[in-house]
């Protein structure tokens, strides 16, 4: 009888726990989708800089075939310059978020490859110097 | 909830009244001056970037190692057994333990406060921003603490939970360092996964429902899994 008592314990303990496992697992999921679908977001910058005016978003979102942004950006540049390759970049992710799948972006260092700085040439796109002037 | 403070009580009693938390504490934030100084003498700006991109390698170290005898201490002295008798829940438990190394983990962030002060008296920094980053710091430790908590609800063992947390942290790590390699499609699935792609995008100063929501989810799944390895221990 005792041992019963005990094994029955046992039993009811373990449907328990697999079954608010499972229950709050799915709970957590359900939610996170669910915030991740709502796609409401809050831009604490200044100004705001990355939220993307009504007009782009809705451009983005209806856009007909997938587009891929190349930025060519040589790494190692002085400041500011490096911080500008770090605004592009979070700016290209803004426009991803907007235009889902179909807005894709890559960073290119065209210092790498003496290909990539003859095809832009060929392209028209020319280097631009930077010069940085600073106090001893 | 009161029986969840008694146990936040008592850890915050062990990390004052041992020398480890001051070890810790010291360790981390002459780390965390060092990243921090490191990168504000070299990029010459007023912002705090780099500093928040290397601190979830910096937390990848020290919340493992903060967690690590949570669980699997009370395992191995028999203490769990003790507890396990008094008249708390096994839930309580859990949260009590993870509240007490959130808190702890809060407050060498907030002594990092140090540095955005530093900044606006030399320049003029994005407060919205670092308060985002400052926000997106505390959601990843929340995350990281809940898988260290699962890490030490697995073993008997303090050092073998820091391994195993530390390494589960470093899989995530490098996941994420690898994701450039993986074919366009994956990217998008790993950076929605992972939550330290969550953290990249919240210190641009943007904060998505998806990732506040994706990164407090992933602590809680991690929560449920640790008070699941606990409750096991009733029918085995």
């Amino acid at each position: 009888m005792e041992k019963g008592v005990q094994v029955d314990f046992r039993r009811t303990a373990r449907r328990r726990a697999w079954l608010t496992l499972f229950a709050v697992a799915t709970a957590i999921v359900l939610l996170t989708a669910a915030a991740s679908l709502l796609h409401l977001r809050a831009d604490w910058t200044e100004n705001s800089v990355y939220t993307l005016s009504p007009s782009t978003k809705q451009l983005l979102s209806r856009l007909d075939e997938p587009i891929l942004i190349r930025a060519y950006i040589t790494s190692g540049m002085p400041q500011p310059y490096g911080r500008l390759k770090q605004f592009i970049e979070d700016m290209l992710r803004s426009y991803h978020e907007a235009g889902g799948s179909n807005v894709g972006f890559e960073f290119i260092d065209p210092a790498d490859d003496p290909n990539v700085s003859s095809a832009l040439a060929a392209m028209n796109v020319p280097k631009v110097q930077v010069q940085v002037v600073e106090d001893d | 909830m009161r029986r969840v403070f008694v146990i936040v009580w008592k850890e915050w009693r062990v990390a004052l009244d041992t020398p480890l938390g001051y070890v810790v504490a010291t360790a981390f934030l002459l780390a965390s001056g060092f990243f921090f100084g490191n990168h504000l003498f070299i990029s010459g700006q007023a912002d705090m970037r780099g500093y928040f991109s290397v601190m979830p390698l910096l937390l990848m170290f020290f919340i493992p190692a903060m967690s690590m005898r949570m669980l699997a201490d009370e395992q191995q002295g028999g203490t769990f057994e003790l507890l396990a008798t008094m008249p708390v829940q096994t839930w309580e438990i859990v949260a009590g333990k993870f509240v007490a190394v959130l808190m702890q983990v809060s407050i060498l962030i907030g002594l990092t406060i140090l540095y955005p002060v530093t900044l606006s008296i030399i320049g003029n920094p994005d407060g919205g921003q670092i308060a985002a980053s400052y926000l997106a710091l505390l959601l990843l430790s929340a995350c990281y603490i809940a898988i260290s908590l699962y890490a030490s609800s697995l073993t008997r063992h303090a050092v073998v939970a820091y391994v195993i947390g530390f390494s589960m942290l470093f899989g995530l790590f490098l996941l994420m360092q690898a994701m450039a390699t993986f074919p366009v499609g994956m990217q998008d699935l790993i950076a929605a996964m992972v939550p330290t792609a969550h953290y990249q995008l919240m210190l641009r100063g943007v904060i998505g429902l998806n990732n506040v929501g994706m990164l407090t989810g992933t602590a809680t799944i991690f929560l449920l899994l640790s008070w699941f390895q606990l409750e096991r221990r009733r029918w085995q």
